[in-house]
């Protein structure tokens, strides 16, 4: 089942002793319902409030993952480049214009979609500056080089990551079931620093934060992830 | 086997570095001329990249051997022309002087000759006596020559070659290594 907006909104002013409620009934009555300004206890932490912060934390997240070459939930947010000639600026939208974040993917032929393997530039241009020399061959490279892609073929795409920061708070958050607590944690660490008396809570969830997040990065540690899982361009 | 595939095995042979498809593409050259001359020199396997050439013959029956065509794209390679023959087109087979002053003398006119001269073939009329240079009468061109050459392309040299072409790039690049 899809995590929501709602769940982990409710869970995070749960967190922050926001959910108005003076009996039980009450109390869980206001859980469970739509958050909005009479479910909270209000003025610290509303509802409005809490979901910019889990907006916050879900780009975290996702950035966590399109900067973690191997991991397997960049596909969720995938998306390529539009056909990139030699020499080209690498663009900071992807084909459906949406912005391009972390580290990008497989770099491939546009055409016949063979991955392409980085090279030095040095090999690059020495096969485009000197066709003759290596006439017959075809290579399947590329380098980047700063903002722009120099590479042996035609055209080259780059799978990359996008994202775009929701603009509502309804429905399932595009994220795999397993991130519900640390969207929890990380929208407490924006919030917590608010009110003095949550010192230690801001503490403890920092920590879980910080743990949230390097667990997404290890999945780009070829020893605990595998080294046979390697896209071919980010060995 | 492509040029692709003369590199891809090359490459593993070698169990060679991330850059090295383009280095040794770039070696290319050298190894298909150094097999060419290893199997010139073969006897029992010239004949793998033997072909006729036609070759062209000015009003002084001089020929220019580099603009020669075969039917196989690649460059004539002079000393190969001493292993085949060379006929013109009257169908006499021409000996094949080595030096230039023997080609000038006087010589027995029961033959025709030639010889190469920079980058240019002489020929030398049957059956015309000649006691000095400017007495050479020139034969019935085009003369078809039948030479040793370096297939331009990887892709036309025979299979049986495939494996020297991959040592002899190997060799290449490994004497490239070791001077470096």
């Amino acid at each position: 089942m899809p995590i929501t907006y709602q769940k982990v909104v409710q869970q995070v002013l749960n967190e922050l002793g926001a959910v108005l409620g003076a009996t039980a009934i009450a109390a869980d009555a206001n859980y469970v319902a739509a958050p909005t300004t009479s479910t909270v206890i209000g003025p610290d932490f509303t509802p409005s409030m809490v979901n910019d912060a889990v907006a916050s934390a879900l780009g975290e997240i996702v950035e966590a993952i399109a900067s973690t070459p191997h991991h397997p939930e960049r596909q969720r947010f995938a998306d390529v480049t539009v056909p990139l000639l030699n020499h080209a600026a690498i663009p900071d939208v992807g084909d459906g214009g949406d912005h391009i974040i972390g580290i990008p993917g497989f770099v491939r032929d546009a055409v016949d979609e063979e991955a392409c393997l980085p090279a030095s530039l040095d090999a690059i241009r020495s096969f485009n500056r000197f066709p003759a020399i290596y006439a017959d061959q075809d290579p399947y490279l590329y380098c980047i080089n700063g903002g722009r892609i120099e590479h042996t073929r035609t055209n080259v795409v780059i799978e990359v990551c996008v994202y775009e920061r929701p603009t509502t708070f309804i429905g399932d958050i595009d994220l795999d079931d397993w991130h519900e607590s640390g969207l929890v944690w990380g929208a407490v660490v924006k919030l917590a620093p608010k009110e003095s008396m949550f010192a230690d809570l801001y503490a403890s969830a920092k920590v879980c934060w910080n743990d949230h997040l390097t667990e997404i990065r290890n999945y780009g540690n070829p020893e605990l992830y595998g080294m046979a899982t390697a896209a071919p361009s980010s060995q | 086997m492509t040029k692709d595939e003369l590199v891809e095995r090359a490459r593993r042979q070698l169990a060679a570095w991330p850059d090295s498809e383009i280095d040794l593409g770039a070696c290319v050259l050298q190894a298909k001329s150094n097999v060419a001359h290893v199997v010139m020199r073969d006897d029992s396997r010239r004949s793998l990249l033997q072909q006729d050439y036609s070759v062209a013959l000015n009003a002084s029956g001089v020929g220019d051997l580099l603009a020669a065509t075969g039917a196989i794209a690649g460059e004539i390679l002079m000393e190969g022309i001493e292993f085949g023959a060379v006929i013109d087109a009257d169908g006499n087979i021409l000996q094949l002087l080595i030096h230039y002053h023997d080609f000038i003398r006087p010589q027995d006119t029961n033959y025709a000759y030639c010889c190469r001269k920079g980058r240019n073939m002489h020929t030398r009329a049957i059956n015309a006596q000649v006691n000095r240079p400017n007495e050479i009468q020139g034969v019935t061109g085009p003369i078809t020559i039948t030479a040793n050459f370096e297939p331009t392309s990887v892709d036309d040299f025979p299979s049986e070659l495939e494996p020297d072409l991959v040592d002899a790039l190997c060799s290449v690049i490994a004497s490239t290594n070791a001077q470096a």
